[in-house]
């Protein structure tokens, strides 16, 4: 099997998030076509909802709030899944992507991973003062440079970078899966995560690296999506995983400044 | 004794400055950055991205794309070498 038709057995995209069958759906003649307008504006109202739900998370810390942000993430990982889908290696779909949900989970998603967010950033806030705004800018310092890239065409994604940004995608969703296996199990972490030394910081820097591509190829399959004249609810389903990835990297960026800040 | 405290507290004072300033210069960039972020992302990719051949074949997962501009591409060829008596 060639390396192509690997990546074709397993979906779409490197990015986990927006690996489905989404655009195999057909649009009727009288259905409404998504449009980029469309798209930016849905990935406005959900960045509103994250940072509404952040923000109730981060100024009302307690026992109360721990249960709603746990609860918050449980539903944003359901609808990623009603969404996006389950693949799991060798055993194929567990569960079918199902873009039409999008309008539907993509605000679930938001609000819930809004209530992770929050938390985690007042810990840091508390540790570091101010890594947050610098965690928050260089986030959309990053997503606005390689946009520019992509819509200036100085980043071109191609079939081997998409082979390439979902090795690497598969490979951190693997570690961290074996650090959370072996923290459940010895109550430690493996060090290249959590440390603070040169290898920690290559690797935070890695994963950095490896979210921000990502988000070229959610801009590609959005481009796409409005070139091809997709149905209505793309729209949802391109800002559900370009949050997704700003999300990913603003939690990655803020890891590698506390890790900075921390030395 | 009371001189080295004193440069040691001046010298956390000007630290907590700097980081404060840095922090106003990320918010700055941040504000900046998101607004090109939203502004730029509703424009169409340039044509030096879009037209390659070597794209991902999103295609493949997108069939109305063949249908629709392949077909219609096709079809007006063919009517382009239709003559009018």
């Amino acid at each position: 099997m060639s390396k192509h038709q690997i990546l074709n057995s397993f979906g779409v995209s490197g990015n986990p998030a927006i690996r489905s069958a989404a655009f195999q759906e057909k649009v009727s003649a009288n259905e409404e076509r998504m449009s980029l307008e469309g798209a930016v504006n849905k990935t406005g109202i959900l960045l509103f909802l994250t940072v509404m739900a952040a923000a109730v998370s981060w100024n009302f810390q307690g026992p109360l709030m721990t249960i709603v942000s746990s609860l918050g993430v449980l539903v944003a990982f359901i609808s990623g899944i009603m969404t996006f889908g389950f693949y799991f290696f060798f055993i194929g779909w567990i569960v079918e992507p199902r873009p039409y949900n999008a309008p539907k989970t993509a605000p679930l998603y938001a609000v819930g991973m809004g209530f992770l967010i929050g938390l985690l950033s007042q810990q840091a806030e508390n540790l570091y003062p101010g890594i947050v705004i610098q965690a928050v800018s260089l986030t959309f310092f990053v997503a606005a440079s390689l946009l520019l890239a992509y819509k200036t065409g100085l980043i071109k994604p191609t079939q081997n970078f998409l082979l390439i940004i979902f090795a690497a995608t598969m490979g951190i969703f693997l570690t961290y899966i074996a650090n959370l296996a072996y923290s459940v199990l010895t109550g430690s972490s493996f060090s290249v995560i959590t440390d603070n030394g040169p290898y920690g910081i290559m690797f935070s820097l890695f994963v950095v690296g490896i979210a921000a591509l990502n988000l070229v190829l959610d801009f590609d399959i959005i481009e796409q999506a409005d070139e091809q004249g997709a149905p209505k609810y793309m729209e949802w389903f391109g800002a559900m995983a370009l949050m997704a990835t700003l999300i990913w990297l603003y939690i990655e960026i803020l890891r590698l400044l506390m890790k900075l800040r921390g030395r | 004794m009371a001189l080295y405290r004193d440069t040691e507290i001046i010298d956390e004072i000007k630290r907590q400055i700097a980081v404060s300033y840095l922090t106003i210069f990320t918010g700055l960039l941040g504000l900046l950055s998101a607004f090109i972020f939203f502004y730029f992302l509703r424009f169409k990719a340039s044509t030096k991205q879009t037209d390659r051949d070597n794209r991902i074949k999103w295609s493949k997962f997108i069939p109305y794309r063949n249908e629709t501009s392949n077909g219609d591409s096709e079809k007006e060829s063919q009517d382009a070498t239709f003559k009018d008596d």
